[in-house]
């Protein structure tokens, strides 16, 4: 930098602001000679996907159709275009099912190989990918590559392995997904139980072992309790009676509430009516809803008192539950009067 | 001697804009950097998650559309039949008549066949009184709620204490939501537990064409004002509210577009009335709540939500916009200017508010003044060719760089503008908005401030055309 201190000081700071001028105009030059490339490859893409997808999509529906057989699609698939093509028929595998999706299964085949190699070595989307396109076309052949991705270091790599391993058709894995529950510590509750439901009836005594599992994280119990939910296991019931007596945690109560509410009989009730009078708003609010759902006109007395509940929500689900047990009487006396809750009393009866 | 005084002083004032600029300048930069990547991971990740599907699941919680209306006759049938169109499991729309003087309430009961009806609140915050609860017979999801005029903070009070799903999304009456918007804008939501509140990115309608309250062609509009405002706005989300939610430290979701967790708005006291920022003061606010309280809690940015928004055609309505934009940003950073440089706020207090107080707040002023001296000195002849350099490098090339990459960040991740001319176009702007446009929003900022210091009210009406709705000629 010799060359530099020949300058004088003043010189040297023009230098460094021409410098600095002529760096941010190339900066601009970059960005919109960037845009415009980027613009012409993406228009050129597209045109290229359209111009395979038009050549591949007669051939496909026949193979489909049963018409031709999957070699005629095969030929078609240049070197360069496997993972093209893979992509191309996940749309298609989004939307078909049965025998269908099984001959996307083998359209697939030849090229699964590069997507099983993306798994191990992309980058974390990559991998996300390559583990959704795996468990979606071939989890029979590739059912070891996607439980090992439960462990991937990336929650979302883990999430999408579950979400594929997850399903009515492979309820083997549900084990496998139980035991990494705990590390979707980041979705909500009722993704993960939709999610375990879609498992179907298989999942339920699993799902019922870690119930009163008190070595289980109690956001994995609160999982578990609204998957039963989902899935109606009227055997998870006497569980759920249970938890109501023996634990404390909100989540936990208002899951086993819910669980009650879709398959609780009359015998459950009472631990039910204790709760009404819990100090937790929440709790209270889930015990007056599931109260209208298992309650007697014999309640009346209890959900009238709680319609004047400090908490709006547990006013609503009072005015609710009343009008399940067959309590219009009481509510019609309330829309009528100057009671605080009358407008609502006005709007669920007008719901009716 | 004072006049050596006087050059001393002007002399260390150039020097201060000079060095405000390479900072503001910086600081875009640094975010642009963080929103390339941001949006780059995005597009990956929707492709490997398919957001159908994940809303598909059952999981996806309801969400009520709070849409608060004032004098909207023009748009807001329109944009109700849209806001029905939209892709979602389990939605409810409340549009709130916030006392309008035209015949909104008369449109929308003709339009939608609304009845009197009864609606029991599920919060009590304190808003003008409601006048009526109708009903439409025929769409099951469609409320509204007239109420005694407020301003729209009191009128989303009216909605937070009418909404009975856990989620609600604040919303203009006349932005027009994407089908899926609501969808992309309720993933944060399934995926961290701990999302309070996310913000959506909002798009100039003005030149696009409207056909059955939906989007049926994107373009550039045809005037120039609404030209400029288009890469306003992309330079504003794309880069900044991007690239600050990439560093965990957003501070504005607009009030066009955004989704919240009702129980912890509720809970932090709904929206604030005495104020015309009421979007900005109420996510401030939330990130001081939850820090105070020690509630976990996240508010993030999605760039793909679209919500479209009619902008200003005319510079007057344009300049009292900006104006009441500025003046709300001064509101909501003075309230809770506790937070300023305050360690316990983390990033917000470190980073974010600094930013926001120092640049975005102060910064017109000092940009303003700079402009007037950087006049004084040319016309007094003491500019020396380094400083004319200088302020040509931070006030204008740095400008230009910045536009364009916000162009490339749009072309990188989204590309709603499939026309190359109008691609092009936004080239030409990136330039052309360095003389004239950006110094006049510049006054009209400033003006804002000193409307603020002076207590000055007021929103400013915005003139609506309503959507175009045949193919533009």
């Amino acid at each position: 930098m010799s060359w530099v201190t020949r300058f004088p000081m003043h010189e040297r700071v023009m230098l460094l602001l021409v410098l600095g001028i002529a760096l941010l105009l190339a900066f601009s030059a970059f960005f919109a000679v960037s845009t415009v490339v980027l613009r012409i490859r993406n228009d050129l893409k597209r045109k290229r996907w359209a111009k395979r997808e038009a050549r591949w999509q007669p051939i496909l529906l026949d193979v489909l159709a049963g018409e031709r057989e999957p070699d005629a699609l095969w030929a078609c698939v240049g070197a360069g275009d496997h993972l093209y093509f893979i992509d191309y028929l996940m749309r298609y595998a989004r939307r078909l099912r049965g025998e269908e999706r099984m001959v996307l299964s083998r359209l697939a085949g030849p090229y699964l190989k590069d997507v099983a190699k993306r798994l191990r070595r992309g980058d974390v989307e990559q991998r996300a990918r390559a583990a959704e396109t795996l468990g979606t076309l071939d989890l029979q052949t590739y059912a070891a590559e996607v439980v090992g991705a439960l462990k991937d270091p990336s929650p979302l790599v883990a999430m999408v392995a579950a979400r594929a391993l997850a399903r009515r058709e492979h309820p083997q894995f549900v084990v496998a997904v139980l035991d990494q529950l705990h590390r979707f510590d980041n979705w909500s509750t009722s993704f993960l139980a939709s999610m375990l439901a879609a498992v179907g009836p298989d999942a339920s005594p699993h799902l019922r072992g870690m119930l009163p599992d008190r070595g289980v994280p109690v956001r994995v119990r609160v999982v578990a309790a609204e998957t039963l939910a989902r899935l109606h296991d009227v055997g998870a019931a006497d569980g759920a009676a249970r938890l109501l007596a023996e634990e404390g945690d909100r989540d936990l109560l208002a899951a086993a509430l819910r669980l009650l509410g879709q398959v609780g009989r009359p015998v459950h009730v009472p631990p039910v009516r204790v709760l009404c009078a819990s100090p937790d708003f929440v709790v209270r609010s889930c015990a007056v809803e599931i109260l209208g759902q298992l309650g007697t006109p014999e309640d009346a007395s209890l959900l009238g008192a709680a319609m004047d509940d400090p908490s709006l929500w547990v006013a609503r689900h009072a005015a609710r539950a009343l009008q399940k047990i067959g309590g219009d009487g009481a509510l019609e006396a309330l829309a009528a009067s100057n009671h605080p809750r009358a407008a609502l009393a006005r709007e669920v009866l007008a719901q009716d | 001697m004072p006049v050596d005084v006087g050059w001393l002083f002007l002399d260390f004032f150039n020097l201060l804009v000079l060095a405000y600029f390479v900072v503001l300048n910086t600081f875009y930069l640094v975010t642009s950097v963080f929103a390339f990547n941001a949006l780059r991971k995005y597009a990956r990740q929707l492709r490997s998650v398919d957001v159908e599907s994940l809303m598909a699941s059952g999981a996806a919680p309801p969400i009520t559309l709070l849409a608060p209306a004032y004098n909207e006759e023009a748009t807001c049938v329109q944009a109700v039949r849209s806001l029905l169109t939209l892709k979602y499991p389990e939605y409810e729309i409340l549009v709130i008549n916030d006392g309008s003087r035209d015949r909104t309430l008369d449109r929308l009961t003709e339009a939608f066949d609304l009845a009197a009806a009864a609606r029991a609140p599920s919060a009590e915050l304190r808003t003008a009184p409601v006048r009526g609860i109708y009903h439409s017979r025929q769409h099951p999801n469609l409320w509204v709620i007239d109420k005694e005029n407020g301003g729209k903070a009191d009128a989303l009070n009216v909605g937070l204490t009418f909404c009975q799903t856990p989620l609600f999304c604040a919303m203009d009456a006349d932005s027009l939501l994407e089908r899926e918007a609501l969808m992309r804008v309720a993933r944060p939501f399934l995926e961290e537990g701990n999302t309070i509140a996310a913000g959506g990115i909002i798009r100039i309608v003005n030149g696009c064409t409207v056909e059955r309250g939906t989007l049926s062609d994107v373009q550039l509009p045809r005037k120039l004002l609404p030209q400029f405002q288009v890469l306003e706005y992309l330079r504003a989300f794309l880069s900044g509210r991007m690239g600050w939610a990439a560093l965990d430290a957003t501070l504005i979701i607009s009030g066009a577009f955004g989704l919240f967790r009702r129980s912890i708005v509720v809970e932090a006291g709904g929206y604030t009335t005495d104020t015309v920022g009421e979007d900005m003061e109420l996510v401030v606010r939330l990130h001081r709540y939850c820090r105070e309280k020690h509630i976990a809690y996240r508010i993030t940015f999605v760039p793909d939500p679209v919500a479209w928004t009619e902008c200003p055609e005319s510079l007057r309505v344009l300049g009292r916009q900006r104006d009441r934009w500025q003046r709300g940003l001064i509101d909501s950073l003075w309230r809770h200017r506790r937070i300023l440089l305050n360690p316990s706020y983390g990033r917000i207090g470190l980073l974010a508010y600094p930013y926001f107080f120092f640049l975005e707040m102060l910064g017109p002023l000092i940009e303003a003044a700079g402009y007037v001296c950087f006049v004084i000195t040319v016309t007094l002849g003491r500019a020396s060719e380094s400083y004319m350099l200088a302020f040509l490098m931070v006030a204008l090339a740095f400008g230009v760089a910045l536009s364009l990459s916000a162009v490339a960040l749009e072309e990188l991740s989204l590309q709603r503008y499939p026309r190359f001319r109008d691609l092009l176009h936004l080239f030409f702007l990136a330039i052309l908005e360095n003389f004239g446009y950006r110094q006049l929003c510049n006054f009209w900022r400033v003006r804002g401030t000193f409307s603020m210091i002076l207590r000055r009210r007021g929103w400013g009406s915005m003139e609506r055309k309503g959507f175009q709705t045949g193919k533009s000629s």
